[in-house]
């Protein structure tokens, strides 16, 4: 377990590290300096001032080992278009209302997504069985920012039940939350459904009943809690597509996250913002994917860890 | 009942013409692998059904922009927002009628408003209706919905948009077809990638095993930690946004689900007695590898292939939309959703459209994709 641990950390740190200096030199190689869109304003000399003093006249080997320095101790550089703000501060601030968008969908959405599977599989091949099974077609199929758009106009825009956009009491929150939980809500429905069928017509299920277990007790006691265990699996996917899903839906909605940010930044030529919010996303997606594998070895036994992984 | 026994004696009763091969001659005609496979998805309503909507878009995508005169960029601004119109399906709501909400201290004086703002003829506003009566909320106005014969208005009675028009004049039909041919070459190009270097990466790592497995696997090890998003964000700043930095990104992120997949498959297989059979008659290790271990993983990589489609589709459209795909005047139907959205609370049919076209496309090939894989290999039925 321990020389599991190691390894996978060693190769998060080398993913980690690729992904820094990649974002790094694309970043210096691509077109367009920070300062192009002042458009004229400012002279030759005033532009060579202004990259001196973000340290863009250092030969590039110079800024790049300043970078990796900086990200240990956890500075990410100063933004471009935003005078002298730290891009770590502009990055905490933003992640309140990202963290609390994202965390929101993901347990309303897990969880429904779970009492949809569970009722599916113990109805199974009845109508409310195709109904979920529909649901979850439609929920994997649908784009998130079309769905979030048809939300938008028919709740906000035509019946006016809810704010169209904008970030300040819960309300607000209602709309956004459920045009990205609709995905992840539909895969936990599906993976549900299918584990639990499966737990469902295992023996020790068969043996519960013909000692004369309640049915209720079947089915949360002994299925509920055996088939919660691989649904773990997909909360890597489910963590990816909340990553993807932020970036739509703050822009529609006008969230003042990280997504939002990201999607501005990009329009800006604000290297260091962008190069932050890569490496944020990136750290998050490796250190979820690392959690899942270990806490599914963990739960059950059955999983040998090795250093073949996944495979 | 005595009767009936007697009527058959042992005269009635000859063997008819013997056939010793017929002995051992089967019942039912033998099938394929294939073919069974074919019987299991046909009985599959919703797969057929996927199917069939995936086969009509291409279709009409194929078709479509050839069915009328208006090209993918011809700006006309004398008819720009112009609302859907079809002859004979006007019972549909393509009548070519907009709907304009207008604001006024007494409901004639929004008419009016409406009729100035908009630069209408009173004659073509064919209904007006009361939606909002004047409260604290909305500073006392009355808010009317009036519904404009904007055809008529612009004095193009015999012009027909069958989606409309957008912000330019441009006629959405050919734009919106245009745009799903975008989606389709992407979701091919996704597909063939997934085929091409998937498979081949897969098979010679699963195949050769040993050192050369182990370097091939750390190195998806390492692309695998990094975010398809990151990956995919970065080559398109690189090459600036456009169909071929989606194509090259693609192509960079796109077939490790696959190649770890086959790998799988192949560990599994390439111990088992054909190979070693095979390898006995003296097959080299291409022979092996594509006559008799890529055949037997075929089922799985159609599968997952079939997977992949949608998700591709999906994302050229998530980057569009955010405005990191295609530039305009190019369109897809990514970008055509993100342009609808400045102005879809007056003109709702903008984003209607290729937000349905999309819609079913992911569904159908999801659907289609499902049932593939329960025809195919019934032990991962769910």
């Amino acid at each position: 377990m321990a020389k599991y641990l190691i390894q996978r950390l060693i190769y998060m740190i080398i993913t980690l590290f690729i992904i820094i200096t990649a974002t790094f030199f694309l970043m210096k190689i691509m077109p367009g300096s920070p300062f192009n869109n002042l458009g004229g304003k400012i002279t030759e000399e005033q532009q060579a001032l202004l990259e001196e003093k973000y340290g863009l006249d250092d030969p590039v080997p110079v800024q790049y080992f300043k970078y990796l320095t900086g990200i240990v101790r956890g500075d990410f550089g100063v933004s471009f278009q935003y005078e002298n703000r730290p891009v770590t501060d502009m990055l905490l601030e933003r992640i309140g209302p990202s963290a609390e968008l994202g965390a929101q969908a993901l347990i309303i959405g897990a969880v429904l997504g779970i009492i949809l599977g569970m009722i599916a599989a113990i109805k199974h091949n009845t109508w409310i069985d195709y109904t979920s099974n529909i649901v979850a077609v439609i929920g994997i199929s649908i784009p998130s920012f079309v769905f979030a758009g048809l939300l938008q106009y028919y709740l906000a825009v035509k019946w006016r039940l809810f704010p169209v956009s904008f970030w300040e009491s819960p309300i607000h929150t209602v709309l956004p939350t459920i045009a990205l939980m609709i995905f992840p809500m539909a895969i936990c429905a599906r993976f549900m459904r299918t584990e639990m069928l499966e737990v469902l017509g295992s023996d020790y299920i068969e043996l519960a009943r013909a000692k004369g277990v309640s049915n209720g007790s079947i089915m949360f006691k002994h299925a509920l809690r055996n088939a919660l265990i691989p649904v773990i699996t997909v909360l890597g996917p489910m963590t990816v597509s909340l990553m993807t899903g932020t970036l739509v839906i703050e822009q529609i909605f006008a969230v003042p996250g990280i997504g939002e940010q990201f999607v501005s930044s990009i329009n800006t030529n604000d290297y260091p913002v962008i190069m932050g919010t890569t490496i944020l996303f990136a750290v998050l997606f490796v250190v979820v994917i690392l959690i899942v594998d270990l806490l599914y070895g963990l739960i059950d036994p059955r999983i040998r860890i090795t250093g073949g992984g996944k495979d | 009942m005595d009767k009936a026994k007697n009527e058959y004696t042992k005269e009635k009763f000859q063997r008819v013409h013997v056939r010793e091969e017929l002995g051992e001659e089967l019942t039912r005609p033998q099938l394929s692998y294939w073919k069974d496979a074919w019987l299991r998805l046909a009985k599959n309503k919703g797969a057929i059904g996927g199917l069939v909507v995936i086969l009509f878009i291409v279709a009409i995508a194929l078709t479509g922009p050839l069915m009328n005169d208006y090209s993918m960029d011809d700006a006309n601004y004398d008819a720009a927002y112009m609302p859907p119109k079809v002859k004979g399906l006007s019972w549909l709501g393509l009548d070519g009628m907009q709907t304009y909400e207008v604001q006024g201290t007494t409901v004639e004086d929004a008419i009016q408003r409406g009729l100035d703002g908009y630069e209408i003829e009173e004659k073509y506003v064919q209904n007006t209706e009361v939606i909002e009566e004047p409260n604290e909320g909305n500073d006392n106005y009355y808010k009317v919905a009036m519904e404009v014969d904007i055809y008529g208005a612009k004095g193009l009675d015999d012009t027909y948009y069958w989606f409309g028009t957008d912000s330019m004049g441009r006629d959405l039909w050919t734009r919106i077809w245009k745009g799903t041919q975008i989606s389709l070459y992407i979701g091919v190009l996704a597909a063939m990638i997934d085929m091409v270097i998937g498979v081949l990466y897969g098979g010679i790592s699963g195949y050769y095993g040993g050192r050369t497995d182990n370097i091939m696997q750390r190195i998806i090890e390492v692309l695998s930690g990094i975010p398809n998003l990151v990956i995919v964000i970065l080559m398109i700043m690189l090459l600036s946004p456009g169909l071929l930095a989606i194509t090259i990104a693609l192509t960079i992120t796109g077939w490790i689900g696959m190649a770890r997949i086959v790998r799988g498959q192949v560990l599994k297989l390439k111990n088992q007695e054909f190979v070693l059979a095979a390898r006995t008659l003296g097959a080299n290790d291409k022979r092996v590898l594509m006559k008799h271990l890529i055949p037997n993983v075929l089922s799985v990589i159609i599968i997952n292939t079939m997977f992949t489609i949608p998700s591709a589709i999906f994302f050229e459209s998530f980057l569009s939309f955010i405005g990191l795909g295609l530039q305009p005047p190019d369109a897809s139907l990514g970008t055509l959703i993100d342009t609808a959205f400045d102005d879809y609370r007056v003109y709702p049919y903008m984003l209607l459209f290729p937000a349905l076209i999309i819609s079913l496309l992911m569904i159908g090939f999801n659907i289609l994709a499902d049932g593939l894989r329960d025809a195919l290999d019934p032990k991962m039925r769910r």
